[in-house]
């Protein structure tokens, strides 16, 4: 055997492996960009009714990713952009009691506890039920959350409200102003995923 | 006298509960005033969170920030306001400017080179600035 047949033979298994790899992963990577949704632009808000005074504050960039193959769902937040309407309270809740500079973010890593009876193939609206950890001023709890899913036309939309109490996170409230905040502060999500392409 | 002393003393706590009042009540501004803590390009800025995100959280959560760069992006967030992304050297993300006061923002286009004043909050993907106005 001439050492060019070798070459040839080699080269040749060499070709076909490369070009397994190559369809392995273009066909992995189709299959990942097909179940990954996204946003950059969720919203978060969170409320806080007391007799004395009520609070809403917005973030419109919230960062989440919905893996409809597997049910997973995270969520990612800065704190600092969370908008108040007035900005004394922006200042106290960054400043004082979240501690921003020392905490910049909020995060959330779950999953879908009923997958089996949210349908992402199929335009619909489906009750969802989700737990996982929630990390909040550094502190992360267990924690579960109703919500609905509703597909239409290729997007995801994500509703749910939960409530967190600020002493669950290690938040301290000075007494002076304890009264003007609620116990248990209502949260609400509003996503819409998109599918994720790059 | 006593009269003079009684009407001052009075007139002072109703001045200062008037301006305690004004500071309290004050509405949070849509768009960040006053001259920018840090003038930067986007690529330079982007690329400080990259390599050391908590050295570039120390140097620029919290202040304002005014940013060069060349859009990528434009997004009108449902009746939110609008959002532009700034372009990096990374292919997939970059500097996110949220505006809640759409201003002159509402003309800009993709490719356009843009000087954008804002609030850095942090870096999540993309590095994100709220409270967003166009200087340029």
């Amino acid at each position: 055997m001439s050492k060019n047949n070798v070459n040839k033979n080699y080269y040749r298994a060499m070709k076909k492996s490369i070009a397994t790899v190559f369809i392995t992963i273009f066909a992995f990577g189709v299959s990942i960009a097909q179940e990954m949704y996204f946003t950059k632009n969720g919203h978060v808000d969170f409320f806080s009714s007391t007799p004395m005074e009520d609070i809403k504050a917005d973030n419109n960039k919230v960062t989440s990713v919905l893996n409809t193959t597997t049910g997973d769902i995270e969520f990612s937040m800065l704190i600092m952009a969370f908008q108040f309407e007035k900005s004394l309270m922006q200042e106290h809740f960054n400043e004082n009691y979240m501690e921003s500079s020392t905490y910049p973010k909020s995060s959330f890593k779950g999953k879908i506890t009923n997958f089996d009876a949210v349908n992402f193939k199929a335009d619909g609206t489906y009750p969802a039920e989700v737990a996982g950890k929630l990390t909040i001023h550094g502190v992360t709890k267990d924690i579960a959350a109703k919500g609905t899913f509703t597909v239409k036309g290729g997007k995801i939309n994500a509703v749910s409200s939960f409530t967190v109490k600020p002493e669950d996170y290690n938040i301290s409230i000075p007494n002076l102003v304890r009264d003007k905040i609620a116990k248990e502060i209502k949260v609400n999500i509003d996503n819409t995923y998109e599918p994720y392409v790059k | 006298m006593k009269k003079k002393v009684l009407l001052s003393v009075s007139l002072i706590v109703i001045l200062m509960t008037a301006a305690a009042m004004y500071m309290y009540n004050k509405p949070s501004s849509q768009t960040m005033s006053g001259r920018p803590d840090y003038v930067v390009n986007a690529e330079t800025f982007f690329q400080e969170f990259e390599q050391n995100e908590a050295a570039a959280n120390k140097k620029y959560l919290n202040k304002t920030v005014l940013i060069s760069g060349i859009v990528t992006e434009v997004q009108g967030v449902d009746s939110v306001g609008i959002n532009i992304t700034l372009e990096t050297l990374n292919p997939l993300f970059g500097v996110s400017c949220e505006f809640t006061d759409p201003g002159k923002a509402d003309k800009i286009k993709i490719g356009d080179e843009v000087s954008i004043k804002g609030l850095c909050t942090g870096m999540l993907l993309d590095v994100v600035l709220v409270k967003c106005s166009v200087e340029k």
